[in-house]
C-alpha cells in the first residue's frame, strides 16, 4: 500500500513538473529542444514509477542488478550532463558580461568628465 | 637606435581597489624610454574604493569597468584599447606596485629591436622573493608547462611586453588570474617569439596580500583543466 502511495505522489509531481515545463514553453522561455528534453525526462520518470517492472526489464537487458539501479545510474548521467551544460552556459554568460563591461569602458567620453 | 624613434607604447596597469598605491605606481612610470613614447592606461576594474578618485586627482589616463571582471578581463580591455589606438607595443604592469619601472628598458628592448613578440619579466632569478612564493611560482610554471607546452621560470609574472604582432593576434578570453598562463598558450599557438628578461620584484606586505596564494593557484589549475576539457 505504501508503495502505491509513493507511486501516486511521484506521478503527481511528474505531472506538475510537466505542466511547468509546458507553461515555460508557452511563454517562450524554453526552447522547443529544451521542452522536448524535459518532456521526455518527466514522461520516462512517470512511466518508470508507475510500471517499475519496466525498469527491471531494462536492467536485465543491460546486465545491471536491479531496476532501481538503472534509474539511479541514468539519473546521475543526466545530472552530470546538465551540470556540464549549465557550466558552459555560465561561462558564456560571464564572457558576455565582460564584453559588455569592456564596451562600456572603451566608449569614448568627454575629456573632463571621466 | 634610430629605427626605434617612431614607436608608440602603451603601458596597461590593471587596478582593482588600489587607492593606496595606484598614484605612486602611475607617477613612477616614465613618459619616455629609449626614445620611445609611452602612454599610460589604467584599467580601473570596477574598484569600489577610491581608485577612480585618486586617478582623477593625479590626472591619469584611465578607463573603468562598471563592475569587477577580473585581471584577465582588465588586460583584455587594455589590448582592445591598444588595437583601437594603434600602438606599436603594449606593456602590462601590476597596479599593486610590485614592479620596478626601471626594468622597463630591458623589457622593451627585445621588442623595439624586433627580436621578440612577447617578453616576460621573470622574478625568480633575483633575490627578494619569499620562499613560499618561490615554490608556488615553480608549481605554477610546471602547470603552465603541462597545459601550454611552454616552459617559463615565472609563468605568473604580470610584467610583460607585447609587440604589435602580438597585440593584433592575442585576444584575451579568460577573465581572471588564469590569463597569465593563457598568454603563453596563445603565444605558442600563434608562433610568437617568447623571451624572458629577469626583473626586480618589490615585495611589500601590501603586494603579497594582493597577489596569488595557494588557494588561488588551485583555482587557476581547476580553470585551466576545465578549459582544456572544453576546447
Amino acid at each position: 500500500m505504501q508503495g502505491i502511495l509513493l507511486q501516486i505522489i511521484a506521478a503527481v509531481f511528474a505531472i506538475f513538473a510537466l505542466s511547468r515545463a509546458y507553461l515555460r514553453f508557452k511563454e517562450r522561455k524554453l526552447s522547443s529542444f529544451a521542452f522536448i528534453f524535459w518532456f521526455a525526462v518527466w514522461i520516462v520518470g512517470m512511466v518508470l514509477v508507475l510500471i517499475p517492472q519496466l525498469a527491471t526489464e531494462v536492467a536485465r537487458i543491460v546486465g545491471i542488478g536491479r531496476g532501481v539501479d538503472v534509474v539511479v545510474y541514468a539519473s546521475i548521467a543526466v545530472l552530470f550532463y546538465m551540470v556540464f551544460r549549465i557550466y558552459i552556459k555560465i561561462e558564456d554568460t560571464q564572457k558576455q558580461i565582460t564584453e559588455m563591461a569592456r564596451q562600456i569602458a572603451l566608449k569614448p567620453r568627454p575629456k573632463n568628465n571621466p | 637606435m634610430d629605427s626605434l624613434k617612431n614607436m608608440n607604447g602603451l603601458i596597461v596597469v590593471p587596478a582593482f581597489n588600489e587607492e593606496k598605491v595606484i598614484a605612486s605606481v602611475v607617477k613612477k612610470i616614465p613618459k619616455k624610454i629609449l626614445n620611445l613614447e609611452l602612454d599610460i592606461l589604467v584599467v580601473n576594474d570596477g574598484s569600489v574604493d577610491g581608485t577612480a578618485r585618486v586617478l582623477r586627482q593625479i590626472g591619469a589616463n584611465f578607463i573603468t569597468h562598471p563592475i569587477n571582471r577580473g585581471l584577465g578581463a582588465a588586460l583584455g580591455t587594455g589590448f582592445e584599447y591598444a588595437r583601437i589606438h594603434d600602438y606599436d607595443f603594449l606593456v602590462t604592469l601590476d597596479g599593486d606596485g610590485q614592479h620596478d619601472p626601471t626594468d622597463l628598458p630591458n623589457l622593451i628592448k627585445p621588442i623595439a629591436l624586433g627580436k621578440a613578440d612577447f617578453v616576460v619579466g621573470t622574478r625568480i632569478r633575483k633575490k627578494g622573493m619569499p620562499q613560499t612564493r618561490k615554490v608556488l611560482t615553480y608549481l605554477a610554471s610546471l602547470a603552465t608547462y603541462l597545459f601550454t607546452g611552454v616552459w617559463t621560470t615565472d609563468s605568473q609574472s604580470g610584467f610583460r611586453v607585447f609587440s604589435r604582432l602580438a597585440i593584433s593576434q592575442i585576444f584575451v578570453k579568460v577573465d581572471r588570474m588564469e590569463v597569465s598562463s593563457d598568454f603563453f598558450r596563445q603565444a605558442k599557438e600563434k608562433k610568437l617569439r617568447i623571451k624572458e628578461v629577469s626583473i626586480k620584484a618589490i615585495y611589500t606586505q601590501y603586494s603579497l596580500k594582493k597577489g596569488q596564494n595557494v588557494w588561488n593557484s588551485l583555482n587557476i589549475l581547476a580553470k585551466l583543466t576545465l578549459q582544456k576539457l572544453i576546447d
